[in-house]
Order: structure tokens, then sequence, then C-alpha cells
């Protein structure tokens, strides 16, 4: 998530003075936070919907960005995950996402638990449990791959709140698949 | 709030060519300028619902009078009594 552009800054600064020169990071940040989207809410044309008023959002508030260490791209996304959230809230509803082995192989690892058809789907179970705040943190690090830094810069958080945070879910989720292994035997 | 299940046949994430067809910056810029353009840089008047909703205050004041006028017509002056 990274950003490999050297002069992002720069052009960061000309989309400040004139909106019309947002295009190469509209360019080069659609697909990133058009799949972002898609896999939080597995619906295309939804996705495409939510991903234009993210850049909206974006392009409205990119007079008041201001360089902090944190990449672009973290702002960017911290938008996207607000939208998404927002979307649902209003209309009540959630969308159904499915986890593939590959999805799911490196949260199984770190929860303890050997890579079997049966634990992906009680992992999938117990990820449903959690509230939306813990699930986001799942999603940030093993679904979309980000470093413990990018994370904390999209959750507005510390590096090191961040990877406290995620500890706690990972033994909850480690717990909950104990009690739902017993109660299935 | 979306709910997880396992899928094994998980279909693939939308290809770059699918993706391309939704990215329209020409459209941003426009919704931009919509969302930023406040509403006096045009005329109230030029705008149809603004128009519409200015035209029935006026035929709705005409109304108003034209009625009043005619209640005034219609009562009776007041006839003065002779002490």
């Amino acid at each position: 998530m990274q950003s490999n552009q050297p002069n992002e800054k720069e052009l960061i600064i000309a989309a400040q003075s004139n909106p019309e020169r947002f295009a190469p990071l509209y360019d080069h940040w659609y697909k990133p936070v058009f799949l972002f989207i898609f896999k939080r809410v597995n619906d295309k044309e939804l996705t495409a919907d939510i991903t234009s008023q993210v850049f909206l959002k974006a392009l409205v508030a990119i007079k008041s960005y201001k360089f902090k260490g944190a990449p672009f791209s973290a702002w960017l996304f911290r938008i996207a995950v607000n939208e998404v959230n927002m979307y649902f809230r209003k209309n009540n509803k959630h969308a159904t996402l499915p986890l593939d082995e590959h999805d799911l192989r490196q949260l199984t690892e770190e929860v303890g638990e050997s890579e079997t058809e049966e634990n992906y789907s009680l992992l999938a179970d117990a990820l449903n449990d959690l509230p939306e705040e813990q699930t986001q943190l799942i999603e940030l690090r093993f679904f979309d791959k980000n470093s413990f830094l990018d994370m904390a810069h999209i959750l507005g958080l510390t590096e090191a709140g961040t990877k406290m945070k995620l500890y706690r879910v990972l033994e909850k989720l480690k717990n909950s698949i104990t009690l739902k292994r017993l109660r299935k035997q | 709030m979306s709910k997880y299940k396992f899928d094994k046949n998980k279909k693939p994430l939308p290809d770059d060519a699918e993706i391309s067809k939704y990215k329209d910056f020409g459209k941003l810029v426009h919704n931009y300028q919509r969302a930023t353009k406040p509403l006096y840089h045009k005329p109230l008047y030029k705008q149809p619902k603004v128009f519409i909703f200015l035209v029935m205050i006026v035929l709705l004041a005409l109304l108003i009078t034209h009625f009043s006028d005619k209640e005034k017509e219609q009562t009776p002056a007041p006839v003065e009594q002779k002490p």
C-alpha cells in the first residue's frame, strides 16, 4: 500500500491548486481503491458507486490535506473505510463475502489452527461474531495484506496500538473457534 | 457490517478491463463542480425548481389579495347610528 510514486507530494500540491490536476492521483489509485471496496461489498456496480463517492470526497477535501508523514493512500483508504461503513449503516444492509483458502490460510495459521476446510468454515463463522471495529483489523491485515504501519495510518492509531488490538482480536478468535468446535461435538 | 462465509469456489476479483469501465475522471470533475459550486453562482430564477416555487408564491399572493378584496366588497359598510 506504500506509494511508489516519487512525486506524489507534487501531485497533491498541484491537485490542491487545480482539481483538474487530480487526474494522475485518480488514475494511480482508482484500481486499488476499487478492489479495496469490492472485497467489502462483493458487488461491482455498488463498488463503482462507492468508489466514485470516495474520490469525490477526496477531491473536495484535498485542499485541507496536510502532509503528516502518512502516505496519501492511507488517507484515501480511510475515506473508503468510512464510506463503506456509512453505506451499510445507512441502508441497514450487510453483504455476504466469500472467503477462500487463500484469504484464510495466514489467519488460520495465526490463530494456531491447521489448514482444513472445517477450520476455515469455523474461522469464517467466528469472524461473523466480531464487532465491526475488530473485523476491520482482520480485513486490513489478512485480506488486504497491509503492514502494521499502514493499518495504523488508515485507522488513525499508533503502530503499537494497532498490534495490541490485533493481538487481542486473534486471541478472541482462538477462543471463539474452540467454543464453536466444542458445541459441534 | 458484512458476513463472511467459506467458499472454495470464490469468484476471482474483477480484472483491469472491468475496473476501467467504471473509471471516469470527467464525471468526477463534473460532480466536484456541482458539489462545490455555490447556489448563488446561478441566478435563482434560472433554476427551474426555484422558478416554479417563486411563480407559485406570486400566484398565491395574488389570489389572497383578490379574495380579501372581494370579501371587503361583500361586507356591508357599518351603518352609523344616530344618538
